[in-house]
């Protein structure tokens, strides 16, 4: 199983998956029919329409030999979380402490040793940031926690 | 004469001091992102899209066009210096460029992608200048049928040319048109596929999507790769001066890059990726010493860097006359342009010529801001590139975040763009474009809206489609395409097949 072009099977089982749930789902809207469409019969003729490529995809697939799959899991956590924390925490802690944060976190992906650039980098990206979306675009945001 | 009528009053409304500025600070501002890998027109004209809102329209377009060509100037600078592109259009510009850059003449390389972008341009605005107006004459014509079967083509043209097969391609294209249709449908008010979350009832936010798909997805890829060892060169006047035969080399497959470039700007689903990568084909076809590709052959690096900018020049030629945008960041265009509340068409031309002209003149002088530019700034963005990815990559996050921020004000948004940032990722692991996928997300409304007006004129009848002239041209195109892709990939499978028999034989 692991020589077969494993990116085409799962990538097309999964966009099948999609277009399968898009079928089932858009059950619930108006169907109608071509002289008055109604909101469910794009979504569903889609759903129905990428299904089927998807099983086109897949199944070619099981016969083909591909490259082995490299994610870079670790990293692809640390970007997901960084983004997750500036989100959750921009209005808690203000601007430049959620980009501090937020900036740590990312910066963990990086294998370069330290702590040290860590900290500078985080810094001075908050900084930029201040200057660049309160100082130069007006942004409304929170700079501090004690902010209005 | 009704054109020089025309780039009169565009020279006029061009030449204020207002959007004379906004002009250089976008071409500014392009050649900059354009540099800097990771990021590029896309996610710049999203973030700076809130700006625009409070300056006038014509200084608004200029600047972002001003974004989007100028990037092509810039993409070109870390392909030759990292091996990195700096936009997705100058990515084979990496594989002449950076060997000239280790043979030590990466100032050349610099120089002439500089002059070859200033020709491909300017050649591309004349093309612009002289279709536009028929094309909107044509455009009168057409009906929502016709818009119909363009965008239809236009969607079959880009998983067509889509790398991997035209399936996987046509596959996004399809799964885009599918999240197109989350939201509220217009036309009957009926909520779609929002799960009862408040924020989606608007749809999917489209400089998340489009951050969350491209920009995640390079950062994440891009972290810990070992950047070959970078160029040493003192980059000064001296070092980039072209030999004679390096400028004779050049001339024809600029021309030929502009040739290319315009013609894939123009057809919408196509643009400046796929435009430089068929310029370079077209290169090592018709040179007489195809081996020197990939070894610092110059026409590999002039005749890419020609078409991505004539590319990124004719794009507007559906967007301004027919009011269909060719690919994502012309959708993001169009969008900035109905926030200022003019509607691209074929009526732009007559409505709002002083806007269409300006704009088009203001690509003129945008482009000799950049060539003049460009030339001395050269050292300025190889300082940039030095800045080590692991500080450049947080920033990149965090911008990428308040931009998506800044477009509603909600917190949502940012959490969206994870998301779907996530999928991204993963899509491209498994090498799913993520272009055609824009693209189907937001021509999804267009075309339905266009589907149900063109089925309700006729009454339910399909057959529409192929009575009408124009709208079955586009059907035979669009047919031809992918008769074509099918019997690529049926004989290529047919030739696997046969590889396998004899290897069980």
């Amino acid at each position: 199983m692991r020589d077969k072009d494993v990116r085409d099977i799962v990538g097309g089982l999964g966009l099948a998956a999609v277009g399968l749930f898009a079928v089932v789902y858009g059950q619930r809207y108006e169907f109608g029919d071509l002289n008055r469409m109604g909101p469910g019969y794009f979504p569903v003729v889609l759903g129905l329409m990428l299904a089927v490529l998807g099983v086109l995809i897949a199944l070619p697939a099981f016969f083909r030999r591909g490259e082995p799959v490299t994610v870079a899991w670790k990293t692809f956590g640390l970007v997901m979380a960084c983004i997750s924390v500036f989100a959750f925490t921009l209005k808690l802690l203000g601007l430049v402490l959620a980009t501090v944060l937020a900036v740590f976190v990312a910066s963990l992906a990086d294998n370069a040793p330290g702590w040290k650039w860590r900290v500078a980098t985080a810094s001075g990206i908050a900084l930029v940031t201040w200057v660049v979306f309160k100082l130069g675009l007006g942004m409304v945001l929170p700079t501090w926690p004690w902010s209005p | 004469m009704e054109i020089l009528n025309g780039l009169m009053l565009g020279l006029e409304a061009a030449m204020n001091p207002q959007t004379l500025l906004y002009c250089f600070i976008g071409v500014f501002l392009g050649t900059l992102i354009g540099v800097l890998p990771g990021i590029g027109a896309l996610a710049t004209i999203s973030l700076l899209l809130p700006v625009t809102y409070h300056i006038p329209p014509t200084a608004a377009i200029v600047m972002l066009a001003g974004v989007y060509y100028g990037a092509q100037y810039g993409g070109s600078t870390a392909s030759i210096l990292l091996n990195l592109p700096g936009t997705p259009s100058s990515a084979v510009t990496t594989l002449d460029g950076y060997p000239m850059a280790k043979q030590g003449r990466a100032g050349v390389a610099l120089f002439m992608t500089t002059i070859a972008s200033f020709v491909g341009s300017m050649l591309g605005i004349l093309v612009l200048v002289l279709f536009s107006p028929a094309i909107a004459e044509l455009g009168l014509k057409f009906g929502p049928a016709e818009y119909f079967a363009m965008m239809l083509l236009g969607l079959v043209a880009a998983s067509a040319l889509a790398s991997g097969s035209p399936a996987k391609g046509l596959a996004m294209v399809v799964f885009g048109l599918l999240l197109g249709t989350v939201g509220t449908d217009i036309n009957s008010g009926q909520a779609r596929f929002e799960f009862g979350i408040p924020e989606l009832t608007d749809g999917i936010n489209l400089v998340a999507l489009a951050m969350g798909m491209f920009g995640i997805a390079e950062v994440v890829s891009s972290i810990n790769q070992v950047r070959e060892g970078e160029v040493r060169e003192d980059i000064n006047m001296r070092t980039m001066t072209p030999t004679r035969e390096d400028v004779r080399q050049s001339i024809m497959p600029m021309l030929r890059g502009t040739a290319v470039g315009s013609f894939f700007g123009a057809l919408p689903g196509t643009g400046a990726s796929i435009a430089s990568f068929m310029s370079y084909a077209v290169e090592k076809k018709v040179a007489k010493d195809p081996s020197r590709f990939g070894n610092g052959a110059i026409e590999g690096i002039t005749g890419p860097e020609a078409a991505n900018n004539a590319a990124a020049q004719t794009a507007f030629v559906p967007t301004l006359s027919l009011g269909i945008p060719g690919d994502a960041v012309m959708a993001l265009m169009l969008g900035a342009l109905i926030i200022h509340g003019i509607q691209p068409g074929p009526l732009l031309m007559t409505q709002r010529p002083e806007l269409f002209w300006g704009l088009i003149v203001s690509f003129g002088i945008g482009n000799v801001m950049l060539l003049i530019l460009n030339l001395p700034l050269i050292g300025m963005w190889v300082a940039i590139l030095r800045i080590p990815y692991r500080v450049l990559f947080p920033a990149i996050l965090i911008f990428i975040s308040l931009g998506v921020y800044s477009v509603n004000n909600n917190t949502f948004d940012v959490y969206m763009v994870a998301f779907i940032g996530a999928i991204g990722y993963l899509l491209a692991v498994m090498k799913f474009e993520a272009a055609p996928l824009l693209l189907g997300f937001v021509l999804g409304p267009l075309m339905e809206e266009n589907l149900r007006r063109a089925l309700l004129l006729s009454r339910g009848d399909m057959m529409t489609f192929l009575e009408r002239p124009i709208s079955a041209g586009f059907l035979a195109f669009g047919a031809a395409i992918v008769l074509w892709s099918v019997w690529t990939s049926t004989r290529s499978f047919l030739l696997e097949r046969e590889r396998l028999k004899d290897k069980m034989a």
